[in-house]
């Protein structure tokens, strides 16, 4: 302690003849230091109930500015998609009446690359209806009401246009479930699609059926393909992640499905090998 | 003798109008056809009580009044609500589909990507109210 300070604190002693007379003093100082203590341990009943209202009420403000962003963003899409349309179908029939109008003064080079504006455009077009549809299908406002999936099912087989060499069968009665036709029939369609872009060129055999588990239905639908590696069993459900490049889809088909099955709180899942097949999985409740 | 099928095409995009215009060109019917821009235009031309088509062609994606404004004004208009209005839009949506059909569309079309698949619809179409009767005013 250096001499400065000793001499202070001698001044400061000394002014105190009597030490006892700081007593009161120093108890005031111990008591205001330990009402702060407390203070800093426990904070208050009301001001604990005031931080959770607090809470509450920015959570509330939170969720409805969510809400109000995600209606944006469904409309934005909804208007871009609509938007960048018109320009595509426009570059489509420019393109046709330069075919149509200069047919004799071009070559075949010529009419190869106009022909390769028109496929492009018309993935690029694909790519847009794939985007509006998954961001659009678990919000449309359809009611609920009892679906018969067999029905359906039979009824989706029957759009799709394939060769003889390829079989599509229903196992066993598939049951009747709550949903619209709209959502559950889209369901159907992009995994039967799915198992056919990816069956066997020839004996290709796709079967669909359903398991009792409970509380929720069980479908599969089956396919002898080439099969998806375990690698990509999580990837396959990401939008456009596609295995093939040489198969004509935007890619979302799958992704789509997942929604759809999500928007339903059921799963969806595959099982499958290189070169054997896979099996797609998808639970949908009970009516 | 044949009265021409009198067409009014509400659609504000010049490309679609020449398509349109040269498809119907190519037609073994007789179509006699007005075009509007938008809402507006279209609502003007409607004001000829002597003039009124025999079917509308609306566009969804129009500027200033959209498309389904202008469908909720016709449908609630009591000398323009029997007129057939069929829809020829980009828009496949399943909300815009439901609206369409709720006011009372006569039909809803989507406009194809494919030159060909366009020119068969349209044909399909024109061939179809051609053969309808139909009432101006």
């Amino acid at each position: 302690m250096n001499k400065l300070l000793q001499h202070q604190i001698n001044t400061c002693l000394n002014d105190f003849e009597d030490i006892s007379l700081l007593q009161p003093f120093l108890e005031a100082i111990h008591s205001s230091y330990t009402n702060y203590e407390e203070q800093l341990k426990l904070p208050t009943n009301t001001s604990e109930e005031k931080i959770q209202t607090k809470l509450v009420s920015e959570n509330k403000l939170l969720l409805k500015k969510l809400e109000t962003q995600h209606e944006e963003l469904n409309n934005y899409s909804n208007i871009v998609s609509h938007q960048l349309k018109s320009p595509l179908v426009n570059i489509c029939t420019l393109t046709n009446w330069v075919k149509e109008d200069y047919a004799n003064k071009l070559d075949n080079k010529a009419t190869e690359t106009l022909d390769l504006i028109l496929s492009n455009v018309e993935k690029a077009n694909t790519l847009i209806n794939g985007i509006l549809e998954y961001s659009t299908i678990d919000k449309i406002e359809i009611g609920n009401y009892s679906v018969d999936t067999h029905n359906l099912a039979e009824k989706m087989i029957g759009c799709f246009e394939t060769p003889n060499t390829l079989k599509i069968t229903i196992a066993n009665k598939l049951p009747k479930i709550n949903g619209d036709t709209h959502r559950l029939s889209l369901l159907f369609q992009n995994l039967i699609q799915n198992a056919i872009n990816y069956s066997k060129p020839e004996g290709g055999e796709i079967v669909i059926g359903v398991k009792d588990k409970g509380l929720n239905w069980q479908f599969f639908i089956k396919d002898n393909g080439i099969g998806i590696e375990e690698v990509y069993h999580d990837k396959i459900f990401n939008a456009f992640n596609k295995l093939s490049s040489k198969v004509n889809s935007a890619g979302i088909g799958l992704s789509i499905a997942e929604k759809i099955v999500a928007y339903y709180k059921g799963e969806i899942w595959v099982k499958s090998k290189i070169n054997k097949g896979a099996t797609f999985y998808f639970t949908l409740p009970k009516e | 003798m044949t009265k021409p099928l009198s067409i009014l095409l509400v659609e504000d995009d010049q490309i679609e109008i020449m398509k349109f215009n040269k498809t119907v060109a190519s037609l073994s019917i007789k179509c006699d056809i007005k075009e509007a821009n938008n809402g507006e235009e279209a609502l003007q031309l409607l004001l000829l009580k002597d003039q009124l088509p025999d079917i509308i062609l609306l566009d969804l994606n129009l500027p200033k009044v959209n498309g389904l404004e202008f469908l909720k004004i016709i449908k609630n208009n009591t000398s323009l609500k029997h007129i057939p209005i069929i829809i020829l839009t980009t828009s496949d949506s399943y909300k815009d589909k439901k609206e369409c059909f709720k006011m009372g569309v006569a039909g809803y079309m989507t406009k194809p990507l494919k030159y060909e698949d366009y020119i068969s619809k349209i044909t399909k179409t024109l061939f179809y109210w051609n053969e309808s009767e139909l009432i101006s005013a």
